[in-house]
């Protein structure tokens, strides 16, 4: 019985994929379909292949390549199944979600947004000392200044912060059909986002950006895209609410 | 859907390679399939990508967006690289 590296999940009716297109270990990428649906996949050894930059862009490549002849739901790297009627079952058993996530997906593109601000750092720890503070002041005492005034920095970094990743998002939420948010990832890396963005508006999506970066504010814009919709490919239970990682705030128009 | 390559060495390279990574390894449809490779490395990514970050932002040349008058600047839109400052570091 073959083993199956899956790729993603595509309409049965689509363009065909450039026949030099080479998927994990140099085989052939092909669609098993069912129904409506298909599987991208290439044949596999029964024990897959190593988790290395080289086999993941190579499974990056195939889903790019993928989505210019139609939508296409991409699959986490990593996944084999063990003969066709294994595909064909997966592809029936998801079959609802799958056709309503391509139809969603259908003509949109991922776009990453990374926002490094440089007012995240917090100033160096003497900094926090009040100048009035007597210099007679005991170790003790100048301690719990000293804490105070880090709570009272971060506490305003976090509000300023909050207070430019309202308004970037109050400049992109109209441009785009949902979104991923990170906030304070790192220090330094305010926003960590993925558009959904339709291919007819990218140009305006990417002027907006650049609008965002003319206003300066501190802030420095990592754009990068299109991708294809690996943020938003996952099927929402009709009539469920997504469920999030404490950090990320997805908006579903 | 062209992927420019932009002459701006390593550093741009190292952050699309990151980025890629991050959404094969860490995105896209869990299917449950009868053998999942696992990926160990996974949080390493993107706590790799968090230092290439801050590496990039403490290389020379970082800048602010509010450029000089008369410097010029470049916007990654609809390009596979970040966006980067006219000096080429990221």
């Amino acid at each position: 019985m073959q083993s199956h590296y899956i790729y993603g999940v595509v309409e049965s009716q689509r363009h065909p994929l450039a026949p030099d297109i080479r998927g994990l270990g140099g085989m052939p990428v092909y669609l098993i379909p069912w129904r409506t649906l298909a599987a991208l996949v290439s044949d596999a050894p029964t024990e897959g292949y190593p988790a290395d930059p080289a086999h993941a862009t190579c499974h990056a490549a195939v889903v790019e390549a993928a989505m210019e002849g139609g939508p296409i739901l991409p699959v986490r790297f990593g996944t084999l199944l063990g003969g066709t009627r294994r595909v064909i079952s997966m592809l029936e058993e998801h079959s609802t979600a799958f056709e309503e996530s391509l139809q969603r997906l259908r003509g949109r593109v991922e776009m990453g947004l990374k926002v490094l601000w440089e007012a995240g750092v917090a100033p160096p720890v003497e900094d926090h000392l009040p100048s009035d503070l007597d210099p007679s002041a005991g170790p003790g005492r100048r301690y719990l200044f000293q804490r105070l005034g880090e709570e009272q920095t971060s506490e305003a970094i976090r509000v300023r912060g909050e207070g430019l990743i309202q308004s970037i998002q109050t400049a992109l939420d109209p441009l785009t059909e949902a979104s991923t948010l990170r906030r304070f990832a790192t220090p330094r890396l305010l926003l960590d986002a993925a558009y959904l963005v339709s291919r007819e508006r990218l140009d305006m999506f990417c002027q907006g950006v650049e609008r965002l970066e003319e206003r300066g504010s501190g802030l420095r814009y990592l754009l990068s895209g299109p991708w294809p919709p690996y943020s938003f490919a996952h099927p929402l239970p009709s009539g469920a609410a997504m469920t999030l990682s404490d950090t990320q705030t997805p908006r579903w128009s | 859907m062209m992927r420019a390559d932009l002459d701006h060495g390593v550093a741009s390279r190292h952050i699309t390679l990151l980025e890629t990574l991050d959404r094969v390894l860490n995105r896209g449809v869990v299917v449950a399939g009868d053998l999942t490779i696992s990926v160990a490395d996974v949080d390493l990514i993107f706590v790799g990508l968090r230092l290439l970050l801050s590496s990039v932002e403490t290389a020379r040349g970082f800048h602010l967006t509010q450029e000089a008058p008369g410097g010029t600047r470049e916007s990654a839109t609809k390009n596979r690289q970040p966006a980067v400052s006219p000096s080429g570091m990221i």
